[in-house]
């Protein structure tokens, strides 16, 4: 197993290339290219086993969970690896991998680990019901009720933005116990629940790139077993706050290594193929400054990582979610100027085909929305980290 | 994973970051706002009081080896002290002379960098830089640089020069910026000068133009943060201004523009200590990235201060002059860009990647 090397880095980090550049599929982009949902999702199904048969899909789990036990260190080199191979990316794994454990080994019991963990690297994908219509960026305000019933909770309401949510075999959920609690954060609590039980509608949302990746949930009297409860009834709050700091970092150093990779090739191409718009001086110092602050954001992301989970309060993850998600806008917005008329072809495209950039800079507004707005990430830098006051 | 061999580590973070704080401890108590004022307004000689202690406390020997009484921090300890100064609005001939200086420690040959160095590092004499390096080669030329400036390095035919300045042929130049001086010399009239070595160019624009960076970084830093403060104490419609939606979202703007900046210069930084042969791609986006950040920070906080962000009185109108000052210096920022962008077609041609950073 690759994860043996995990004492020596750098052979780690060889045997990990290697295995990559002998497994990633040459033609998975021309393969992808015009497939359905469906399609795209069986074949990140099969590449996710795939890794996770080299141990390498949660070589950042413990042991005990079907993990390897390994540290940030192996992950961030197995990010970079992936990058530099340009691995098939398998959003439709982003919340089973990251969330998953990130909520379920600090708060979960024993038996929701043991029950629910190893499934993952088999295939199963988990979605994540938070926001809905009347809370997005005021999540806490949010309605969907759950009542102690004794032996199960029962649901209803309606979530929104829930990822993938039609493949999911579980969902995170977050539901209102108690309607009265003093503070809208208190009457909280988080929930496993079971996609396949009674009850649970879901419609598919389509997004401004054509995808339909996220749908609405609609929870008519659905039951929820007591075990399913993470953490203490009223007390899904606190649970949320890790769920959510896991989706920074390494993902988002991954996203940023891809770009860098698709920037630069875009630029060589552009010089072999002597294109026009290197003559054009704004387009051309345009590059090179977003080219700069592509440098930046992927020292920045460097430095969030190197600060991990001991950084107390650091604003280093809003200042990253700000300058990655408004780069990739920027880049995506430059290059479909610079490509032209030809930027404007339609291409079916269910993920990221080779140069796709108006598809890219349609979807790149996913990014600065969700996650906490950037408008939420500027309050949070003015109050938090440059301490301005509350109104 | 960088290449050791072209690094020399006898100094780590911890001792930049000693450095830092020395340096800060005097410019705090030395070059506060106050004096920086009154020496705006000729009411004390703080630019060189202020080189004198510079001198005494080593800053401007902080790049050169040791053979001529400096620390060897190369790039990195300028970049620190730069970085400082600027914060601190300070006055005097630094970036002109020390980048020079550092041209010299790497482009001089022995009798050059005897006769000039140690000097240079005892603050004996400053050293004068053409304000724009890819400037005319002949005629009048507008120095960086103080009126007594003992000597300048200047193009010509057979490449760059170290030309002593005999007294007078510096004219000074009355300029927005107070804070910085600058000399117009005539050419003809001026000796041909000790010629130098072929990476003396080179290595003067790298340095100038993280120099300039630097000293924009720490303006930036400084205006913007002090700014913030003040919208904490002022208040209107019975509110503290600090506590308006709108002012918060331009302050953490600023805020993000400073963390950039920060990574951009060290990107810049560490190109021109780890010798990268396309460093010049970085020190110049450096150059032309930190310091647009530095002129839009300035005028917002102009505008963010209201009617004193209008006065004499107040700091944002220094620190915009100072930022504009550095967009012209070594070559203006949409040159530099271009010259990045043709270093980056040469770097692509030959296979080079340029973007590879270290792993975590």
């Amino acid at each position: 197993m690759i994860t043996d090397l995990a004492h020596d880095l750098d052979a780690f980090r060889t045997a990990v290339h290697d295995w990559l550049v002998a497994n990633v599929p040459g033609d998975w982009q021309q393969q992808l290219a015009g497939a359905s949902s469906d399609q795209v999702v069986a074949f990140q199904r099969d590449w996710m086993i795939k890794l996770g048969s080299a141990g390498l899909a949660t070589a950042h789990w413990p042991k005990e969970y079907g993990g390897a036990g390994l540290g940030l260190a192996h992950q961030i080199i197995i990010a970079d690896e992936a990058a530099k191979t340009n691995a098939p990316p398998y959003g439709v794994y982003i919340v089973a991998l990251n969330h998953i454990p990130a909520t379920l080994i600090p708060f979960g019991t024993e038996e929701q680990r043991r029950k629910y963990l190893p499934g993952i690297p088999k295939g199963d994908i988990w979605c994540q019901g938070f926001s809905e219509p009347g809370a997005g960026s005021d999540l806490a305000s949010l309605r969907c009720k759950a009542e102690n019933k004794g032996d199960h909770y029962l649901i209803n309401g309606q979530k929104i933005w829930s990822s993938f949510s039609m493949y999911a075999r579980y969902c995170i959920l977050l539901a209102r116990t108690d309607p009265d609690a003093p503070k809208k954060q208190m009457g909280i609590s988080y929930f496993l629940m079971d996609m396949q039980s009674p009850g649970v509608e879901v419609r598919p949302i389509r997004q401004n790139n054509g995808d339909a990746e996220f749908a609405e949930l609609f929870l008519t009297d659905v039951k929820i077993p007591v075990e399913n409860l993470v953490g203490k009834e009223n007390e899904g709050w606190t649970v949320a706050q890790a769920t959510l700091a896991s989706e920074r970092g390494v993902l988002s150093f991954e996203g940023a290594e891809r770009h860098r990779f698709l920037v630069e090739n875009f630029f060589r191409n552009s010089l072999e193929q002597g294109a026009s718009w290197l003559q054009d001086d704004q387009l051309r110092r345009e590059f090179m400054s977003l080219l700069t602050e592509l440098q930046a954001d992927r020292r920045l992301l460097r430095k969030l990582l190197r600060e991990g989970h001991d950084a107390g309060p650091s604003m280093t993850p809003s200042f990253v979610k700000l300058v990655d998600t408004r780069l990739r806008q920027k880049i995506g917005s430059l290059l479909v100027k610079v490509i032209g008329f030809d930027s404007q072809r339609y291409i079916h495209s269910v993920d990221r085909a080779p140069d796709n950039w108006m598809l890219e800079y349609v979807s790149s507004f996913g990014n600065t929305i969700a996650g906490g707005t950037n408008e939420i990430m500027r309050n949070l830098i003015a109050e938090r980290g440059l301490g301005m006051p509350r109104a | 994973m960088t290449d050791q061999a072209t690094v020399d580590v006898a100094f780590d973070e911890a001792d930049l970051e000693a450095l830092r704080d020395s340096i800060v401890a005097v410019l705090v108590e030395e070059c506060d706002s106050l004096k920086v004022h009154a020496f705006i307004d000729g009411k004390n000689q703080l630019d060189q009081t202020l080189w004198q202690q510079a001198a005494e406390l080593g800053w401007l020997a902080v790049a050169l080896p040791e053979e001529f009484g400096g620390l060897n921090m190369g790039v990195r300890g300028l970049d620190v002290l730069h970085t400082e100064l600027g914060r601190h609005m300070a006055p005097g001939p630094y970036i002109a002379t020390l980048s020079a200086a550092h041209a010299l420690a790497v482009a001089g040959d022995d009798a050059t960098q005897q006769a000039w160095l140690p000097r240079v590092a005892a603050g004996e004499v400053s050293l004068a830089v053409p304000a724009v390096l890819a400037g005319p080669a002949g005629g009048k030329t507008a120095l960086l640089g103080a009126p007594d400036a003992a000597a300048a390095l200047l193009p010509g035919e057979g490449g760059w020069a170290l030309v002593a300045l005999p007294a007078g042929a510096a004219k000074p130049i009355a300029m927005w910026d107070r804070t910085r001086a600058v000399v117009e010399v005539d050419r003809m009239q001026l000796p041909a000068g000790t010629p130098l070595g072929e990476g003396a160019g080179d290595a003067l624009t790298l340095a100038m133009a993280l120099a300039v960076a630097a000293d924009s970084l720490g303006g930036a830093q400084r205006i913007s943060s002090q700014t913030i403060e003040y919208l904490k104490t002022r208040q209107q419609f019975g509110k503290l201004l600090a506590s308006f939606q709108a002012l918060k979202h331009r302050a953490a703007d600023l805020a993000v523009l400073a963390v950039l900046g920060e990574q951009t210069v060290a990107n810049g930084v560490e190109a021109v200590a780890n010798g990268d042969p396309d460093a010049l791609i970085w020190a110049m986006m450096a150059k032309s990235e930190v310091v647009d950040s530095y002129v839009f920070t300035a005028a917002d906080c102009v505008q963010l201060h209201g009617g004193v962000g209008f006065t004499w009185e107040f700091d944002p109108h220094i620190h915009l002059k100072r930022a504009r000052m550095n967009e012209m210096l070594v070559a203006n920022n949409p040159a530099a860009r271009d010259i990045a962008a043709e270093q980056l077609a040469v770097a692509t041609r030959a296979g080079r990647t340029t973007l590879e950073l270290p792993s975590v």
